[in-house]
Parts: structure tokens; C-alpha cells; sequence
């Protein structure tokens, strides 16, 4: 977990780009070589085939990935911790975003994700506003504002959000959401 | 023709009461949107692209239009009023316009701003008109070996104008070649990397990777810093006089020389306007005889800036429209818009739909003087524009991205896809990785992929196809030495050095 913290430094940044990449890369091999149908249309007749493609672009992230990845280790192994982490607060001391961030883009996203599953049982209006009204109270709430406004101010923003969405794409534009 | 219809399209649209509401509602959201720090004018046409998808394609390109003008204006509001740049390509302009504000001119800066941009999108849409035509005719003689290289270079070229190094923007972009793969191949019918999931034999739409990648990233991205609160304006500062028409016009070689710079480094694949708005800044303090004013609040400063951002919106949808190219992120992500009404830029588009390419031109000068109406009309409330809790617009944002994701096909698989590119966006960001090569990688894949097996079809298989193509051939090299360029740079000032203090005594 530290370690992907602080990815802002260059020799973890590398390793995690090549390891990013690089499993891309694995992934997308594999499917490709194991899709019978696809590879047996490559080298076969005047057309390449939709192979092709696939196969080059995978070979140059896999070499990439791999570049990254031996540089990075080498970065690693070489540069004297001390130096790595002086280097890193001189060139950016803001690089490394706080764990705060990744908590709230977490928390984000599993929320939104479960927003779909919502609208279809409770319907648009009613999932929406369950949604923003708690992302709004809580980030009132950290700007510094009293409870009882931030639940206010929440929920009234949050049933308004809903509102102005649900006239503009339900009622004028007619998506059956 | 191209006039004819250009002209048949402004009146249509001014005759049409839906056509002038949507040009009004797009840029006022336009500006409000472009003057909000934090939402890019990227990130502002993807979160409205949705809106777009039931209007008539000329609806909708007047309206991304009048977004698209209308943010880049915006941006300099916040630069100007705040010290904090809406949009990068703003990002010069609070050099000497937060200075202006300070002493108590910040509404002469802003009409400055208003001007010069207006100025700065005429012409550089008056370049648009001149040039567009001709390379369209050049690349109508254009071949798949052609079109080939064309791809490459467009991709290699935008991976090199991407913050970060260009083999890790390239890599980038070779993920985006894998995402416009995803489905059942147009030829042969053969599935790629579906997984076996049905949601991803339809492909992955442009539309939801944009609202992920430049939406809702954005989101996650600005999240956290919400406690922060933004610098208060001073009203007192819009109450002074605005400039007059006389001393407006005094600046005419200030606007000249900042649009014709932003037409042609916008119309360079990928060099955008903040590079286009760096030159302009940089050519102005040459041109100036009292250099030392740059940064303390010199006028040209704000209105040669300002132009060359305008005007390089011109120059972007060059290489966009012509080609098949996006010029930078936003055009990538009105190229989405116009896939969606199953219009493909490119050359055939000026042959064979000359009507819509007419009424692009309408819009843009449309989208132009109504930025220009409403920026005077809207001056003295912009304040209250930027008091607008950032918190509730991304809570906003983050809802309109579902909605916009799922509008595209009325499908959820669209809002995971959106969600899981967000999620994409955001660990890009962690590892300081650009995100746009991903976009530019799913419009260019389907080209560079027909074209390059149309190729080695015509060759019987054989790779020597491009070679007897002096244009492949030199477009090839061009993206060799793009990619090669940034790897030996580092070694040949390292070189100069050592040289350097050899020779030193």
C-alpha cells in the first residue's frame, strides 16, 4: 500500500508503468493467442487478417512494459534510498497525492458503480439524490460548515441536482432512464 | 458551394428559435464552465457531449461549438479575476491580467480578453476556410499506404505533445489502439478481446471513454481539495471604465500577431493551445519596447495570449476535419460527437456532406460573436460565476457522466464502461501517464488498422508497398524522429557539457 502511495517517485513510477503495461500486455497476448478463430486467419491468404493488428501492438507494449520495468528496477537498486527520496521532494514536492485523495476517488466510484443498480430499483429521481445528497453533506461538512447546515444544504442541492437531470434528459430529451 | 451553403446554414440557424436557444444555452454554459478552475474546456464538452445526442448533427455541432468557444474565453475569467487559469489554455494570461486586476483595472483586461479573442477566432476560422479546402483535396489523392502513415504520425506526433515522455504516451496510445479493437472485427466477423462478455462485442464507444477519461477522472481527481476555498473578487475592480474603441483598435498588430501564431500551431497535430499561447506570450515580449512590463500587467500580454488561444481553436480542427486527425483532446472528443451522427472526418467529408462542413463554418462564427455578445452582457456578474461551490458542481459532474454515458445507447454496460475509464484516467494520473493518447488511440486504431491491411492487400503481402510511397515513407521517418528525438536529446546536451568544461581552462 506505501508503495503505491508513493508512486510519484521516478524508479517506483517506472516499475509501476512497466508492471501496468506489461499486464496489459500478458493479458491481451493471451487472449489473442488463445482465440482460435483469430489466429487462424493470420499469414492465411492476401489478407493479413484482424491479427495482425492485435499481435503488433501487444509485442510493442510487452517490450515497453519490460524497458519500464528493467529501468525501473535498475533506478531502484542503484540510486541510495536517501538520494531517491531527496530527488523526489526537490523536483515535486506535490507529486504524491495524500491517501485522503485515493480515498475519497475510491469511495466515489464504488458509489457511482452501485448508482446504476439504484435507478433500476428505486428510478432516477429518488437514486440520484440518495447519491449526491451524502457526497454533499460530507463535503460541506469538511469545507467547515456547521452539521445541521451541511445536512441542509445537502439534501436541498441534492434534490435540485436531481431535478434539473431528470427535466433535462427525461422530460426534454426523453432517455428512458 | 462551400460558401453558398455556409451561408444557407447561418440563416437557417438564425431563422430557427431551438438553433439560437441552444447557441445562447452553449455559451452561457460555455463560459460559466470554462471560468470554473478545475473543469478544462476538455472536460466541458465531454460532460455536455450527451446532451447532443438527439439534435440533428448540425444542431449538434453548433452547440459543442458555442461550448467550446465560449470555455476557451471563460478560462481567462478565473486567470484574470483570480490568479487561477480555467483552462491551460489560459494559463498565460494571468500573467499580466491578475496584475491588471489588482490595480483596479480588471474589467478593461477582461473586455481586452473578450476582444482579442473574438478577433483571434475570426481569424483563425478564416484560416479554416482557406486551408481546409486544399489539404482535403491534397489527402483525396491520398492511398491506404498513405492513410497509414498518416495514422502512425497522427499518434506518434500526439503521444509527443503529451505531457511526459513520448514512448510513455505512445504506450498509452497503444492501449487506446487495443480499446478500438475491442468487438467483432468489420471483415471477418471474428471477435477481439470481448473476454467472452457480451456488453463488449458492440465495441467501446468514444463518448463514454471521453466522459470517463476526461469527466469523471477529473472528478476524482479534484475531490479531495474541496476544502480549499477559492481567492474572493473584488467588485470594485468591474466597476471601471472599459476600453474604448479607439484604444482597442491601437492593440490590431498585438491580435494579428497572437492569431495567425494560434492558427498555425493549433492547426499542428497535438500542439494546442497552450504551446500556440507560450509563443504568442514569448513573440509579443519581442515585439514590445518596454519588455520590462511583461508580468506587472502590460496589455499585449493579455490580448496576444488571448488571440493566439482563440484562434488556435482553427487551427485544431485542421487536421481533424481534413484528415481524420484530432488536433489535441477536445477535438478528439467532438470528433466523438460527430462519429455518433455517423459522420467520419476526413477528406470524403468535404466531398460528399459539403452541407455540414458549411454549417461547421456558421456555427464557429455563430459561436464567436454570440461569445462576444454575451461576455459584454455577462461582465459584471462573473464574479458570482466564481462563487459557485466547486463541491456541488462535481457532484454534478460525476451524476452527469452516468446519465451522459447511458444516454449514448440507453445501456448501463455504457456507465461501467465510463466508470471503469474513469478509474483508468485517475491511476494514468497516479503514475503522471496522459491520458489523452488513450482517445487518440481509439479514433486512430479503426483507421490506422483498414488502412494498413487495405495496404498490404494491395502489395500481395508484402511490406514494400509503403516503400514505393515517398509520403508514408517521409511521414514514417517524421514519427522515428519523434520518438527518437526526446531518447537522444538528454545524451546530446549531456555531450555540450562535457565538451563545454573540457574546453574550460
Amino acid at each position: 500500500m506505501r508503495f503505491l502511495l508513493r508512486l510519484g517517485r521516478t524508479p517506483r513510477r517506472d516499475l509501476a508503468c512497466g508492471l501496468l503495461f506489461g499486464a496489459v500486455a500478458v493479458v491481451g497476448l493471451i487472449e489473442v493467442t488463445t482465440n482460435a478463430r483469430l489466429m487462424d486467419t493470420f499469414g492465411r491468404g492476401p489478407d493479413p487478417g484482424p491479427a495482425l493488428l492485435p499481435l503488433i501492438v501487444l509485442s510493442l507494449l510487452l517490450t515497453g512494459g519490460a524497458v519500464l520495468l528493467l529501468k525501473g528496477l535498475a533506478g531502484w537498486t542503484f540510486t541510495p534510498p536517501e538520494a531517491d527520496e531527496k530527488d523526489a521532494v526537490e523536483k515535486d514536492p506535490t507529486e504524491t497525492p495524500p491517501p485522503s485523495q485515493h480515498l475519497h476517488a475510491i469511495a466515489l466510484l464504488a458509489s457511482l458503480a452501485v448508482l446504476p443498480v439504484m435507478i433500476s430499483w428505486l428510478g432516477f429521481l429518488l437514486a440520484s439524490t440518495l447519491f449526491a445528497a451524502p457526497w454533499l453533506i460530507w463535503l460541506e461538512y469538511r469545507r467547515g460548515v456547521s452539521r445541521r447546515r451541511a445536512l441542509l444544504l445537502g439534501v436541498v442541492v441534492a434534490a435540485l441536482l436531481a431535478i434539473a437531470l431528470h427535466v433535462v434528459f427525461v422530460t426534454l430529451l426523453g432517455i428512458a432512464i | 458551394m462551400l460558401i453558398d451553403s455556409f451561408f444557407t446554414s447561418l440563416l437557417a440557424t438564425l431563422a430557427s428559435p431551438w438553433g439560437v436557444t441552444l447557441a445562447v444555452l452553449g455559451t452561457l454554459l460555455g463560459i460559466v464552465l470554462g471560468a470554473l478552475p478545475g473543469v478544462s474546456s476538455t472536460m466541458a464538452l465531454a460532460i455536455l457531449l450527451p446532451l447532443s445526442f438527439g439534435m440533428t448533427p448540425e444542431l449538434a455541432i453548433l452547440f459543442l461549438l458555442c461550448v467550446f468557444v465560449a470555455s476557451v474565453y471563460g478560462g481567462s475569467i478565473s486567470a484574470i479575476l483570480i490568479n487561477i487559469p480555467g483552462t491551460p489554455g489560459a494559463i498565460v494570461t494571468q500573467l499580466d491580467g491578475h496584475p491588471l486586476a489588482r490595480q483596479g483595472r480588471a474589467k478593461e483586461a477582461l473586455v481586452y480578453a473578450l476582444v482579442a479573442s473574438s478577433v483571434g477566432g475570426v481569424i483563425g476560422l478564416v484560416l479554416l476556410v482557406l486551408i481546409a479546402p486544399l489539404l482535403a483535396s491534397v489527402a483525396m489523392q491520398f492511398r491506404s499506404p498513405e492513410f497509414t502513415a498518416i495514422a502512425v504520425f497522427g499518434l506518434v506526433l500526439l503521444a509527443y505533445a503529451s505531457p511526459g515522455s513520448t514512448v510513455r504516451g505512445l504506450l498509452v496510445g497503444a492501449i487506446g489502439l487495443l480499446c478500438g479493437m475491442v468487438g467483432f472485427d468489420a471483415l471477418t466477423d471474428v471477435s477481439r478481446f470481448t473476454f467472452d462478455s457480451r456488453s463488449l462485442q458492440g465495441g467501446i464507444e468514444l463518448v463514454p471513454l471521453c466522459v470517463g477519461l476526461f469527466g469523471l477522472a477529473e472528478v476524482l481527481r479534484h475531490l479531495h481539495a474541496l476544502r480549499q476555498r477559492r481567492p474572493d473578487v473584488d467588485m470594485a475592480t468591474l466597476h471601471s471604465p472599459a476600453p474604448k474603441f479607439g484604444a482597442l483598435a491601437k492593440r490590431w498588430a498585438s491580435m494579428l500577431r497572437g492569431s495567425f501564431i494560434g492558427a498555425l500551431v493549433g492547426a499542428i497535430p497535438a500542439a494546442g493551445s497552450a504551446i500556440a499561447v507560450a509563443i504568442a506570450y514569448a513573440q509579443e515580449m519581442r515585439f514590445s519596447r518596454r519588455p520590462e512590463r511583461f508580468g506587472q500587467g502590460a496589455i499585449e500580454g493579455v490580448v496576444a495570449p488571448e488571440a493566439a488561444n482563440s484562434s488556435s481553436i482553427g487551427g485544431t480542427l485542421i487536421p481533424m476535419m481534413t484528415l481524420g486527425v484530432p488536433g489535441d483532446a477536445i477535438t478528439a472528443v467532438l470528433m466523438g460527437s460527430l462519429l455518433i451522427h455517423g459522420l467520419r472526418p476526413g477528406p470524403l467529408l468535404f466531398a460528399e456532406n459539403p452541407g455540414f462542413v458549411g454549417s461547421l463554418y456558421a456555427g464557429f462564427l455563430l459561436a464567436l460573436l454570440l461569445t462576444l455578445a454575451l461576455g459584454l452582457v455577462l461582465m459584471r456578474w462573473l464574479p458570482w460565476i466564481l462563487r459557485i461551490p466547486n463541491h456541488m458542481l462535481l457532484i454534478g459532474i460525476a451524476l452527469l457522466c452516468v446519465v451522459g454515458a447511458y444516454a449514448i445507447r440507453n445501456n448501463m454496460a455504457d456507465v461501467y464502461i465510463m466508470l471503469f475509464f474513469g478509474a483508468v484516467g485517475y491511476v494514468l494520473y497516479l503514475l503522471s501517464l496522459p491520458t489523452a493518447p488513450l482517445a487518440f488511440g481509439l479514433i486512430l486504431g479503426p483507421l490506422l488498422e483498414e488502412n494498413l491491411r487495405r495496404s498490404l492487400l494491395l502489395g500481395r503481402g508484402s511490406w514494400d508497398v509503403f516503400l514505393h510511397s515517398p509520403i508514408a515513407m517521409g511521414l514514417f521517418g517524421l514519427s522515428l524522429v519523434a520518438i527518437v528525438l526526446p531518447l537522444l536529446a538528454p545524451l546530446w546536451v549531456r555531450l555540450g557539457e562535457d565538451i563545454k568544461r573540457a574546453r574550460t581552462p
